[in-house]
């Protein structure tokens, strides 16, 4: 993924964001900080194709993301894993026809479905809620479910707005797990949070949004990371 | 699986929930209209064969005959119809017969008539039957002058010709019901996009394609489509099999008043004008193609306006 001096604002609206420039390599992990209202929703909106920037160049799987074609983006989104800061679980569909959502689109058996649906829903503990609509769930159950569902089709990307913010810490961990999980089967994930005690939990690099830009930056650079940029500058992963 | 589940929940919707009473009245309008659009198609069938089968031979009065010269005159003209091929009976209607075919015009004063009336002759003939008209007539005025023969012709084209036009109206009214039946699926269509813009956003946002959506909206409209049309069909063949008697004796006074003299071969002709209308299985059949047809309008147009609409969307 590669931005390049973007800019975003809603209609005709003042800039949020500006000279935005970085690139994520594939299977990076990082962390998405800056104050509340600083954009941090925004600019995963552009990474999961829900907007598009002012000015500037999006590039997601080779792909600018301004020119791309109504019918392309099915297949792209596809490929990007998101839980909402609002979840956005369907209400009058059970947990598990909620989580099961993404494969049906994509056309999976129905027996493979279930088996992985279950599957994952114990995992992230909602083994006794199957069949639950989400009106009955807690705000945590919620929010798994809403992860579950990001994370069921394997996405090359995983964009997570605020994943733990309304679980206790235990489960916010247990969930960083999975997320880091999936980083190591190859997905690039983006995580929005202004949980610090999380973030300080992890070493991931983060992209800081501050006075209306976007700063690449590595917390606790590993011995290594002299001779290796902890996040490569724009342009060196064009073909991300 | 998409009978089983739905990821939008459309059946219940307010607007929604009209939809099969709405599509299954008119289907059951619809229903009404073809059904007497055949029933009239019928109706003209019988009424070409059944006059088909029949002459009507008119003698002109001649005072200055008297009773034996009329008869011999009357032999004359039966022997030549009678020796006519095609021809297989002709009766000479008495003139209680007439009478009382005249008194629906004239009423009881008929008794009391003084004229003396034309000489008609029934003449039936084989169904198959192909009369030289014109030679008839020239060999029967040889005999008798000024016989008239009337084979009903005109009288059919005029009355086809109206049959024909009662056709074209039903085929406009169940286009009319159609176009009507399209327009509330596109109205319902809309108002579920607009009902259900968030779960839509959800599930574009999760890679569903147009048509994915689109399939919810129709799979939808066609099960709306096929109760309402089942429903609308069912008691539109109650109501017209409860209609058959009605329809039955309006015709009957339709043939009786629009046989001109009124004067015909009797109740055999009455008989083979509305005999046996209704609708046959066959008819039934063509019926039952109506609520597949509604099925699939609706399926289509919901299908057409999700597609039309949702491009305006991210
Ligand atoms: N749909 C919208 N239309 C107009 N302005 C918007 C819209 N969504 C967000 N904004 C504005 O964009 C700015 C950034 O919002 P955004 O939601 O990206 O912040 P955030 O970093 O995610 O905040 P939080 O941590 O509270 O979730 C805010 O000033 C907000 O008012
Ligand atoms: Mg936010």
């Amino acid at each position: 993924m590669l931005f390049e001096d973007v800019a975003v604002r809603y209609g005709a609206g003042p800039n949020i964001l500006q000279n935005i420039s970085f690139s994520l390599a594939p299977g990076s992990f990082h962390f998405l900080v800056g104050a509340s209202g600083a954009g941090k929703s925004s600019l995963l909106k552009l990474m999961y194709l829900a907007m598009t920037p002012a000015s500037g160049l999006v590039d997601l799987f080779g792909r600018n993301i301004a020119t791309l074609r109504r019918q392309d983006l099915p297949a792209l989104r596809r490929r990007i894993g998101v839980v909402f800061q609002d979840f956005r679980v369907i209400g009058h569909l059970s947990a598990l026809d909620n989580v099961a959502l993404p494969l049906r689109i994509a056309g999976l058996r129905e027996s493979e479905i279930r088996k992985h649906v279950t599957e994952l829903l114990g995992w992230v503990g909602l083994a006794d809620h199957l069949n639950d609509l989400p009106a009955t769930l807690s705000g945590g159950q919620q929010q798994r479910l809403a992860i579950a569902r990001a994370v069921i089709s394997r996405p090359s990307l995983l964009l997570a707005d605020e994943p733990t913010g309304n679980v206790d810490d235990v489960i916010g961990v247990r969930l960083m797990y999975l997320f880091e999980e999936l980083n190591k089967m190859g997905t690039t994930v983006v995580i929005a949070t202004h949980n610090d005690r999380l973030v300080s939990r992890f070493t991931h690099r983060q992209l800081r949004i501050e006075n209306g830009t976007v700063r690449a930056f590595d917390p606790m650079p590993p011995h290594s990371s002299q001779s290796r940029p902890a996040i490569a500058p724009a342009g060196s992963h064009a073909n991300d | 699986m998409a009978w089983r589940r739905s990821d939008l929940p459309l059946h219940g919707d307010p607007a929604a929930r009209f939809l099969p009473w709405i599509l299954g009245f008119l289907v059951y309008l619809s229903a009404l209209i073809v059904g007497c659009s055949l029933m009239i198609d019928q109706l003209a069938d019988n009424w070409r064969t059944s006059l088909a089968g029949n002459l009507t031979v008119e003698l002109p009065i001649d005072p200055a005959l008297g009773t034996k010269a009329r008869a011999d005159r009357l032999d004359a003209v039966i022997d030549l119809i009678t020796a006519t091929p095609g021809v297989t009976g002709a009766t000479v209607l008495e003139q209680a017969e007439l009478e009382r075919l005249l008194r629906p015009w004239l009423g009881d004063a008929v008794g009391e008539l003084d004229v003396a009336l034309p000489t008609m002759i029934a003449v039936t003939l084989r169904p198959d039957a192909v009369i030289d008209r014109a030679d008839l007539r020239n060999r029967l005025t040889a005999v008798v002058p000024d016989t008239r023969i009337d084979d009903h012709g005109d009288w059919v084209d005029d009355a086809l010709h109206f049959l024909r036009s009662m056709q074209a109206l039903a085929v406009f009214l169940v286009a009319l019901v159609l176009t009507t039946a399209a327009a509330t699926v596109i109205f319902v269509t809309r108002t579920g996009l607009a009902v259900h813009q968030p779960v839509i956003e959800i599930l574009h946002l999760v890679g569903a394609q147009d048509s994915y959506i689109a399939r919810q909206f129709q799979t939808q409209s066609l099960r709306v489509g096929l109760t309402g049309g089942i429903i609308g069909t069912a008691l539109a063949i109650l109501t017209l099999v409860a209609m058959k008697p009605v329809l039955g004796s309006t015709t009957l006074d339709m043939a009786d008043m629009g046989d001109g003299s009124g004067v015909t071969a009797g109740h055999g002709l009455m008989q083979g004008l509305t005999g046996g209308l209704g609708l046959t299985p066959w008819h039934l059949a063509a019926l039952c193609i109506l609520p597949l047809a509604m099925a699939l309008l609706a399926m289509l147009t919901a299908r057409w306006t999700v597609l039309r609409s949702i491009h305006r969307s991210l």
